[in-house]
């Protein structure tokens, strides 16, 4: 039950495509610019749920891209866009790492989820192995962007490459879950955003910025 | 007849890596509605430049002298190493692509070695940042053709060519994509183009390869000019030969010789064009930032070679 030959290399491209999207939204210095880099990885990762669909006649999953595209490549960086509007902050985005350190840190994280999933037989999926290291890769790579940005916004971003690596290793391994799971995983997810919108302005008004050291003071 | 295709290959990439260097030059001035240089141009600031008197400084050592001709014919050789039009390439036999690598190394260190010779400070400076940027670039490099060389399990240049070429196209995107990314970007910090270096500039703080050549004049300054145009049309020839598919080409009728021209001109001028391209829309980095660009590069390498270990190994 699978497709015609010329998909899967073409979704290898596109699968390696999201791994340079993700280095792309650790290493871009500009707000605007991680934002339209989460809405191109998600795109990427509709176009990846949409061969994965095709691939193995499971029609149900097109939804689940339809979903992935309409929600996260429009409606989510549309509500970030009218966030940083809102709140009038500063465009760049600051961090620990310099831009090298950090593609080193990266690059490394993508090796270890390589190496380390490589070896991990128990997972038999569908779809060939790689799409497992690589939303395992995608979501060390949240993780790391989480731990190394200054701002709470920056943060946000790293916590929706998660999400996104999380979807990537569900769809690709167990075609997703049911479907009225998924609608409320993508619920979940819009609803997570605009929270964690509230939250930042919360952050805002209460600190008077949105530097995630000053958080460190509330200790005793 | 073999030695003769590719002695006749070698000396066409000497005569036309003034004009590759030309044609960003037009570009770049009709894109600012100017009229730019003729083609004639390019050669005759060469000529001109082979004719004059050379100034030189009497603190001059040895170096100074033998620089711009240790340059000059490691550049050459490099570039006699490389598939280029179709003809097997007349130093192939010399080495694979780390020799390749390190002549073009060797002209590099003899060039910032050079800069220091004379003791003027913008020479200090120059060939400073010309090592910092090259130690960064080698390795960006060399990772990009260990990534191609892994995939076409051989080390020698022109059989990666080949092989690459042989490619299905399809299967191969997902690598070939990142390591022309990253050797995109190699060849513009080694040919010193816009996003590096501005090779049009002669402003002391923003200037490196210039900053470097300052004492140079006549002959010698002619042969650093047309060694830096050939390590250009270098790294171009590399790209076409590497990452634009074409059918394989021979040089061993006239008519087939003229069709591995042709498409060995449209490759590479469109390359050119793409280089132009950027340098049209981009302003020159800080130099604190080029490492920023280069550690791209190194990602992108790292990226290519990764995803061929990963990719359909366990099925």
């Amino acid at each position: 039950m699978t497709g015609a030959a010329w998909m899967l290399p073409a979704l290898h491209f596109v699968a390696m495509l999201l791994l340079v999207t993700s280095l792309a939204l650790i290493v871009s210095p500009q707000l605007f610019a991680c934002i339209r880099f989460y809405a191109l990885h998600s795109f990427l990762l509709a176009l990846i749920t949409t061969g994965t669909a095709l691939y193995h006649r499971v029609p149900h999953v097109l939804i689940a891209a339809v979903l992935t595209l309409v929600l996260k490549t429009i409606v989510i960086p549309q509500i970030f866009y009218r966030m940083i509007r809102r709140l009038g902050i500063r465009r760049d985005v600051e961090t620990y790492l310099n831009i090298p350190l950090s593609l080193i840190f990266s690059t490394l994280l993508v090796f270890i989820s390589f190496y380390g999933v490589g070896n991990l037989r128990a997972i038999k999926p569908p779809l060939s192995q790689e799409f497992v290291s690589i939303a395992v890769a995608t979501l060390f790579l949240g993780m790391f962007m989480m731990t190394t940005r200054k701002k709470a916004l920056t943060q946000v971003l790293g916590l929706l490459l998660i999400e996104n690596g999380l979807f990537l290793l569900g769809v690709t391994t167990t075609f997703g879950m049911p479907l009225l799971v998924e609608i409320g995983i993508f619920f979940d997810v819009l609803v997570g955003a605009i929270i964690m919108g509230v939250f930042v302005f919360k952050i805002r008004g209460a600190f008077e910025g949105l530097d995630m050291d000053q958080l460190t003071m509330l200790k005793g | 007849m073999n030695l003769a295709g590719s002695l006749l290959q070698g000396l066409v990439l000497l005569a036309v890596a003034p004009a590759s260097g030309w044609f960003i030059k037009k570009m770049k001035a009709a894109s600012q509605n100017r009229r730019g240089p003729s083609l004639v141009q390019a050669y005759a600031d060469l000529g001109k430049l082979f004719r004059k008197n050379m100034v030189i400084s009497d603190q001059a050592s040895w170096i100074f002298h033998a620089m711009p001709i240790v340059l000059f014919c490691s550049t050459v050789i490099a570039a006699w190493m490389i598939p280029a039009i179709g003809a097997e390439p007349l130093f192939g036999f010399l080495g694979d692509l780390v020799v390749f690598v390190y002549f073009l190394a060797l002209g590099k260190f003899f060039l910032a070695l050079a800069a220091l010779d004379t003791g003027t400070t913008f020479g200090g400076m120059g060939s400073s940042r010309e090592m910092t940027l090259g130690s960064l670039a080698e390795p960006a490099f060399l990772l990009t053709l260990f990534a191609l060389a892994y995939r076409t399990q051989t080390l020698s240049l022109s059989g990666m060519a080949s092989r690459l070429s042989a490619e299905a196209p399809l299967d191969g995107l997902y690598f070939m994509v990142p390591a022309f990314g990253a050797m995109l970007i190699v060849a513009i910090a080694e040919s010193g183009r816009i996003p590096v270096d501005n090779p049009s500039t002669h402003l002391e703080l923003t200037m490196i390869h210039e900053a470097m050549v300052l004492e140079y004049s006549g002959p010698y300054l002619a042969l650093i000019e047309w060694a830096h145009q050939i390590k250009q049309l270098i790294f171009l020839t590399l790209l076409a030969n590497f990452f634009i598919p074409s059918p394989a080409l021979s040089v061993a009728s006239p008519a087939a010789a003229l069709l591995a021209v042709l498409i060995f001109a449209a490759k590479v001028l469109s390359l050119a064009l793409l280089v132009g391209w950027i340098e049209i829309h981009c302003a020159k980095l800080r130099l604190f930032r080029v490492p920023d660009l280069l550690g791209v590069a190194y990602a992108l390498a790292i990226l290519s070679m990764l995803g061929q270990l990963m990719m359909g190994s366990w099925q």
